[in-house]
């Protein structure tokens, strides 16, 4: 279940924008840009247990997680779910925003109390194609968050490709 | 590099018998083993290897994985990845085995006194830096931070558990354990062991790292440290390739220009980073 987060006043811009220059994915953004990711922003609070995005839903939301665990699952036919990464706070999730009409691939559960920062995404790649400075900005910081996901399913692969070898 | 008590040629290439005391099972398909020698005990650095002969098997280079201050219980954490490993996880107490060694470089403890020490281990490769770990507690004094980040591909696939929770609530080592993937229930970190490295409390510019596990898990290993601004040559890892004489002159364990028996199986990482990865000979 996701409610807005009562620590955080909703509209409250300031301390909005300040949760955002504090997250690890805005470090060393212009203060102009952090601007903009505010104005789109809102702060959430994911109940233990629950679903911060199903898989297939549209994958419309950056999420900066400030606290609590978040596992990326994937249900496969009535089995456990397995868990292919867990998130914690200071980690971002999601980039699929950035390209129109994407559904979430995983589904993201919230294995704690999360509390979190949304940015809605059509309204963020609005401001990503209507500012190029912006816009190659956050391109670049989704680009570094991909390339290392990317590293790490290899490496993943590659233990599971070896398992009956020596891992 | 610490390098082996020197020992006659003659006891280099001689196995001593060695009756097996315990049989841990530690995942489906690696036990340790607890041994003791017939004779006098040998003394070994954290890092080196011995071959283990399982007689009517055949010899396998085995990392030591007991804790160097006593030889006289002498431990190997082995896979069962063919013949002579699969002989040896069959192994029951009471069984006597041969074991020649200890041979090569081990971990350079010494170098990285007052620096933070962190230890980087994938799979089985706990194993060869236990003894590491337990010479590092024991000397706890002459190291700034201690930071142990462990990964395994599943939570079934983790080795020394019981050590891992007994470190997890020793305050003197910071203890970091994440699997590649698990089902619900699984309270850990979920994700490769690199994923670790931006997150864990460390100086860069004053850490000195043991690195062990699959090469491709060092190669990513080495890359992420190199991100977080740790000088390569403090990253050391620990190579293995085919042995069979273990003491420089038959060549089989020839990797490039090193011999890996000889000068290894400990290497800084400028030493090797072109050989990581490169086939057999
Ligand atoms: C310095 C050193 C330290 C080692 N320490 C340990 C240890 O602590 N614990 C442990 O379990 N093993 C360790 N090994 C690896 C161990 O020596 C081999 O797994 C063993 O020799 C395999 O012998 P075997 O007769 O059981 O299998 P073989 O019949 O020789 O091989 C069976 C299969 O395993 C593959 N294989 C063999 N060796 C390796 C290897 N090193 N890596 C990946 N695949 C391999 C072969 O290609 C083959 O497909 C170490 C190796 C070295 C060189
Ligand atoms: S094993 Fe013979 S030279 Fe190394």
């Amino acid at each position: 279940m996701t409610t807005t987060d009562p620590a955080l006043p909703q509209g409250d811009l300031d301390a909005v924008r300040t949760t955002i220059a504090q997250h690890p994915f805005a470090a060393g953004l212009a203060v102009d840009h952090l601007a903009v990711l505010a104005e789109h922003a809102a702060t959430v609070v994911v109940a233990a247990g629950t679903f911060v995005f199903r898989q297939g839903a549209p994958a419309d939301t950056l999420y900066l997680l400030v606290e609590g665990d978040v596992d990326l699952e994937v249900a496969g036919g009535g089995a456990e779910p397995l868990v292919l990464e867990s998130l914690h706070g200071g980690d971002a999730l999601g980039w699929s925003w950035l390209f129109p009409t994407q559904p979430w691939l995983f589904d993201a559960h919230a294995r704690s109390a999360t509390r979190a920062v949304t940015i809605d995404g059509d309204r963020l790649r609005a401001a990503v194609h209507a500012d190029a400075v912006f816009g190659r900005d956050l391109a670049c910081r989704v680009a570094a968050l991909v390339s290392d996901r990317l590293r790490h399913a290899r490496l993943q692969l590659v233990d599971s490709w070896t398992h009956d070898r020596r891992a | 590099m610490t390098v082996a008590p020197e020992l006659p040629v003659s006891d280099l290439l001689t196995s001593r018998p060695y009756v097996v005391s315990t049989v841990r099972q530690q995942t489906h398909d690696i036990v340790t083993i607890d041994v003791r020698p017939e004779g006098e005990p040998i003394a070994f650095v954290p890092g080196q290897f011995d071959m283990v002969y399982v007689y009517g098997t055949g010899e396998a280079a085995i990392s030591a994985s007991s804790d160097p201050a006593t030889p006289e219980l002498l431990s190997h954490t082995i896979r069962a990845v063919g013949g002579v490993t699969q002989a040896l996880n069959e192994l029951q107490p009471g069984a006597t085995i041969g074991i020649r060694g200890p041979y090569g470089r081990g971990w350079p403890l010494a170098a990285a006194e007052g620096r933070d020490l962190v230890i980087v281990a994938g799979g089985i490769g706990l194993a060869p830096v236990r003894p590491a770990i337990l010479a590092a507690l024991a000397q706890r004094e002459r190291f700034s931070r201690i930071a142990l980040l462990v990964g395994a591909r599943s939570p079934r696939d983790l080795v020394f558990r019981d050590d891992l929770d007994r470190w997890t609530a020793d305050r003197r080592i910071d203890v970091h354990v994440t699997v590649d993937s698990a089902v619900r229930g699984w309270s850990g970190r979920v994700g490769v062991v690199t994923t670790l490295i931006p997150r864990v409390p460390f100086d860069p510019e004053h850490a000195t790292v043991l690195t062990c596990g699959p090469e491709t898990m060092m190669w990513f290993t080495g890359e992420a440290l190199r991100k977080r601004g740790v000088d390569p040559a403090q990253v050391y890892v620990t190579l293995e390739r085919n042995m069979k004489c273990a003491v420089g002159t038959c060549g089989h364990c020839q990797l490039g220009p090193v011999f890996l028996c000889r000068d290894g199986p400990v290497f800084a990482w400028p030493e090797v980073a072109d050989l990581l990865g490169e086939r057999e000979l």
